[in-house]
Formats: structure tokens, C-alpha cells, sequence
């Protein structure tokens, strides 16, 4: 790891387009900015983690077929042919062929269990993981 | 990696631990160039049909990794996420039609799985080409429950 010190108001720049730079130091926090071109996907590292964690989860499970018969049998959401849920529903028939047709997997659905669809428009559903934060700048 | 592939053609053949072996057309590959976050080896992709709304996401490089998945315009308008435009791994444009793509983290115990909200995959439709964006937003949870408890009698209601 390159370690550099500096104070508030110094920067650091990555060539060739990254430039951070330290903001201010508060109540034991470090303010950081950073300069780079948009399509840098820059994250907080609890939180990246969060996602790798979930995905390495998400290869695992993807054996118990059993589960997704149950959840399936039950979709109440739209169909392939339902027009577009979404306002940001963009033709919904071109994106079928993003799926290979023909051979699958799977065994018969389970009638006996129920599931409804979920509308994130429904506040108690989503699960809140912390309050929205107010500012100028795009601040986590 | 190995990659169980052979091209003839217009065909591939991959291996599939959970499916057996499976032979494409070469143009329904999905590209995601960094990869799967985790998983940066792994680029090359097919979608299967499983039942609606599930398919799966499968690795034609690893047989072992697939990934079930859930189009992301099943969420409704709450789910509203601004596509990368400008990403260079997909190359989006604004004019670009595009497919968001949903994790699923699947359990054993079906009222248990959930969807990642946060982190959905972007296909762009024109090159077939993806990236995984994290989206940092409150709103939206790894972990979205697909299921609810409602009892059969009430299972008309919508």
C-alpha cells in the first residue's frame, strides 16, 4: 500500500483522471472528495462488501431448485405479455431475448404455497438500511 | 479457468453441473467484462429460462456458477434506478435499449429468498454487453423480500 500523509485541503492524484482530496477532518471522520470520470464506479468499501458478500451467497443457493418452484407457482406480478410495469419499462419483448429458448431445468411447481408479488411502492416492504442523508454535493 | 467451450459455428457448448451440457448460439452470450462482483474471472454468460419470473443467469466458463435472476422491471416504478449511461464495460448510450437484472439469493426455506435491489445488472441490449452497479441508495435492500405473508383465502386480493 502507498501511504502518503496529508492535511485538509491537500490532494492525491491517480493518473490519469482520479484526483481525491481531503476535505476535512471532523469528530474523528475524514471528509473525502473525489474527482474522476463518471463511468469510475467508486463505493464505500462496507459497502462493496456488502454486495460481494450477497452475491457469493446468491451462487450458493442457486441449487435449491425446490425454493424456486414454490416462489414461482405463486408470481402474481406481470407476465412476460403484461404491458410495462414500470415507467422505465423499455420494450419489454426485446428483453426476452436475452434468455436462450428451449432446454431448462426444474421440477413441478408446488400449488400449496402462496406468494404475492412485492411492489416496492409499498413502504413496509423495503427494507430501510438508514435514513436518507441531506446535502450539496453526492454525500454517503 | 477452463472454459468447457467448443465453437462450431454459430454454436457453443458449455457444461452445466446442474443442467448438463448445454449448446448455444454464439449471439445470446452476455459479456460482463468486470465480472459478477466476486467473481471477476468469470465474464461470459447465458441466460436460461426457469419459471417466470426466474431464470438463470449461467456462467458458460464455470459449470459450478449460475446465478438465478429476476427481470428488473418486475419491481414496479418504485424501483426506479437511472441506467449507467457512459459505462465503458457496457458501452451504454442514452438511446441504448437496456435489461436490468436482478440477483436472487434463494434458500431452502422459500419465504426466506430475497432480491438485491442494490446492486442490479445492467444489459445492454445492443452488444449484449453488462456491468453490475451498486446502487447506494436507502431505498433499495440486498436483501428484498420475495415473499409475504398472506394467508391462501386472501390470495385474490392484489
Amino acid at each position: 500500500m502507498l501511504i502518503l500523509t496529508r492535511k485538509p485541503g491537500e490532494k492525491i492524484i491517480i493518473l490519469p483522471d482520479v484526483t481525491i482530496t481531503v476535505l476535512a477532518l471532523k469528530g474523528g471522520q475524514v471528509r473525502i472528495g473525489v474527482t474522476a470520470p463518471a463511468e469510475k464506479r467508486i463505493y464505500r468499501e462496507e459497502i462493496y462488501d456488502q454486495i460481494l458478500d450477497e452475491n457469493r451467497k446468491a451462487a450458493e443457493g442457486a441449487a435449491i431448485d425446490s425454493s424456486l418452484d414454490q416462489l414461482s407457482g405463486s408470481w402474481m406480478g406481470g407476465t412476460k405479455e403484461t404491458p410495462g410495469a414500470a415507467a422505465g419499462d423499455r420494450d419489454a419483448g426485446k428483453r426476452d431475448d436475452l434468455r436462450v429458448q428451449g432446454k431448462q431445468g426444474g421440477v413441478a411447481a408446488n400449488p400449496s404455497v402462496f406468494l404475492k408479488r412485492k411492489s416496492v411502492s409499498s413502504a413496509r416492504d423495503v427494507e430501510r438500511v438508514g435514513p436518507p442523508k441531506k446535502g450539496g454535493d453526492t454525500e454517503s | 479457468m477452463s472454459e468447457e467451450l467448443n465453437k462450431q459455428g454459430d454454436v457453443l457448448t458449455f457444461k452445466s453441473t446442474r443442467f448438463g451440457e448445454f449448446t448455444v448460439p454464439v449471439e445470446t452470450v452476455i459479456t460482463i467484462p468486470s465480472g459478477v462482483i466476486g467473481f471477476p474471472h468469470t465474464t461470459k454468460y447465458v441466460m436460461l429460462d426457469h419459471k417466470h419470473p426466474f431464470s438463470w443467469l449461467h456462467s458458460i466458463e464455470d459449470p459450478n456458477l449460475a446465478f438465478v435472476v429476476v427481470d428488473g422491471f418486475e419491481f414496479g416504478q418504485q424501483f426506479d434506478v437511472k441506467p449507467p449511461v457512459g459505462d465503458k464495460d457496457t458501452e451504454l448510450k442514452a438511446d441504448d435499449e437496456y435489461a436490468i437484472l436482478i440477483i436472487v439469493t434463494v434458500r431452502s426455506d422459500p419465504r426466506l429468498t430475497t432480491a438485491n435491489l442494490k446492486a442490479p445488472v445492467f444489459v445492454n441490449m445492443r452488444n449484449r454487453k453488462g456491468v453490475q452497479i451498486i446502487i447506494d441508495d436507502p431505498r433499495y435492500s440486498t436483501r428484498f423480500p420475495l415473499w409475504t405473508e398472506e394467508s391462501a383465502s386472501s390470495s385474490d386480493k392484489s
